[in-house]
């Protein structure tokens, strides 16, 4: 556990093309920002060891008052009150780090994203949820929990990303999760009279079966790489190719790759917008843990990166530029 | 019996390689109709790029008038199922392809015209329209591959002879897209 006394000064340095002009905005907006969610954060970590060293021996009487409960008395209402006062008290002792990661966000992440220009964030904003139903590469789901909305105009394209989750009523309406990660929603300056899908190769069977009850083409392309990990539906052939050339497949594979490498990444081209979803178990905009110092500007420089692949992959497909076609 | 037997299965073969024969024949006829369809969008801008060229570029009036010649020779429609059509509709077209990059880099060399909004326009639809060919052609060269591979391979060349149904030319790069670049051709 860390308790230092003074303070290191953070220090951005520009590692990369697209960081230009960063370390001056850092300095500028940033810097002091970062120095109080620091002594911020220090504050919290004092109270969350002390709600810790008075809450942890607290289960102690819980889980006695909860058996006495359910031996002596009513079972269910027994597994009730323990469970209940269980998640109150440890809700009670995670409140600093609650605290510490909302601090960090609204003070840190709404500042950073300006750097870009037009893009602002919300913690509780989430996609409108019809924009999900009506995708066809989102599953079914009964539950839809979202946030970390970035949203705003990047170089003339508005767009809009953020991370959701997922979950459908299985067996005895128990829910399960079907899709936890990062959704990106980018409207296009170009209209596209067809519609096309990039979703993951799910195998000879798997791609057979949904094959079967899709009423788009298979649109089979020369690359092998990007053939082997997606499959790839269309209404149009021609544009599908369009939309689906060298550039934006490696502008696509970069996109999964600074997000989670071991992520899943699906796209759908449909009217005038470009719908992506990224399957992660990774946070993207989570402060660190609570012991660890948040004067480290590494997590800065991933999220640049995002970013970055996020702009690449609007700027590859000419989405700023009007042609008149 | 055994006759009869083997011979519904030399049908059953037959048919099964006949439907894919005419599948991919007819996939590859689309797949032109793809590509005419983006030619004739190139077609349609040519002269509204001519018009705006013609206005400044004095000393290039022979590269407008061949590119005005070569349109009229490229437009000619072709049966996709004549071979040899193809491959001058083909040819035809990669020679105004090459004229085309030809004007747009002596458009270089008239700042007026270079920095003119209807022409920054033009060029930017023309390369727009450019990439929609080159999609059309991928897609082209895909539905030929499988149909050239379907009447070459045996048994499916056998029952390709008997309906006459041939292979079809690829839509290749032009010789422009193909040559190696120079630097110092450009850094002058």
């Amino acid at each position: 556990m860390e308790n230092t006394a003074t303070q290191a000064t953070p220090v951005f340095i520009e590692r990369a093309p697209y960081e230009k002009g960063f370390a001056d905005f850092f300095e500028k907006n940033l810097k002091e920002r970062l120095q109080k969610a620091e002594t911020d954060r220090l504050e919290l970590l004092k109270e969350y060891d002390h709600r810790k060293t008075v809450g942890y021996p607290m289960y102690v009487p819980v889980i006695l008052l909860a058996g006495i409960l359910f031996l002596y008395a009513d079972p269910q209402f027994g597994l009730f009150v323990g469970i209940g006062l269980g998640a109150l008290l440890y809700q009670w002792i995670q409140g600093p780090v609650h605290k510490y990661r909302s601090n960090v966000k609204e003070g840190i992440v709404a500042e950073l994203v300006t750097f870009f220009g037009e893009l602002s964030f919300s913690e509780s904003r989430k996609l409108d949820t019809q924009l999900l139903e009506d995708s066809g590469i989102v599953p079914g789901f009964t539950t839809y929990n979202g946030g970390d909305h970035l949203s705003g105009n990047y170089d003339g394209v508005d767009m809009e990303m953020c991370e959701v989750e997922l979950k459908q009523k299985g067996n005895k309406d128990r829910e399960y999760v079907v899709f936890k990660g990062e959704m990106f929603h980018i409207k296009l300056k170009k209209t596209f009279t067809g519609k096309t899908i990039v979703k993951k190769d799910s195998g000879f069977l798997g791609n057979a079966f949904g094959g079967i009850f899709t009423k788009l083409e298979r649109v089979k392309l020369e690359d092998p790489k990007f053939e082997k990990e997606f499959e790839v539906y269309g209404t149009d052939q021609v544009e599908a190719r369009y939309l689906l050339t060298t550039a934006f497949m490696e502008r696509l594979l970069t996109l999964r790759d600074t997000f989670d490498k071991n992520g899943t990444i699906q796209c759908e081209f449909s009217n005038d917008h470009l719908f992506i979803t990224i399957a992660t178990n990774r946070d993207l905009f989570e402060a660190g843990p609570i012991e660890e110092s948040c004067l480290d500007t590494e997590d800065i420089h991933i999220f640049l990166s995002q970013m970055e692949s996020v702009f690449q992959v609007i700027e590859v497909l000419k989405l700023n530029k009007y042609t008149g076609l | 019996m055994e006759i009869l037997i083997l011979l519904l299965i030399v049908a059953a073969v037959f048919y099964v390689l006949y439907v894919g024969l005419i599948h991919k024949q007819n996939a590859a006829k689309e797949s032109f109709s793809g590509i005419d369809v983006q030619l004739k969008k190139r077609h349609d801008l040519i002269p509204n790029v001519l018009t705006i060229a013609q206005k400044f570029m004095d000393h290039e009036k022979s590269l407008l008038t061949e590119i005005t010649t070569l349109r009229t020779k490229a437009e000619s429609p072709v049966n996709p199922a004549d071979a040899d059509g193809l491959k001058q509709k083909f040819a035809a077209e990669a020679q105004l392809d090459d004229k085309m990059k030809s004007l747009f880099v002596a458009v270089e060399n008239y700042p007026t015209l270079k920095s003119d909004t209807v022409m920054v326009q033009a060029q930017q639809t023309y390369n727009e329209v450019e990439e929609h060919i080159s999609a059309a052609r991928r897609f082209y060269n895909s539905a030929v591959t499988e149909l050239n591979n379907a009447v070459k391979v045996f048994p499916g060349s056998i029952v390709a002879g008997m309906l006459s149904i041939k292979e079809m030319p690829y839509f290749e790069a032009t010789e422009t897209d193909r040559k190696e670049v120079n630097a110092a051709d450009i850094l002058k």
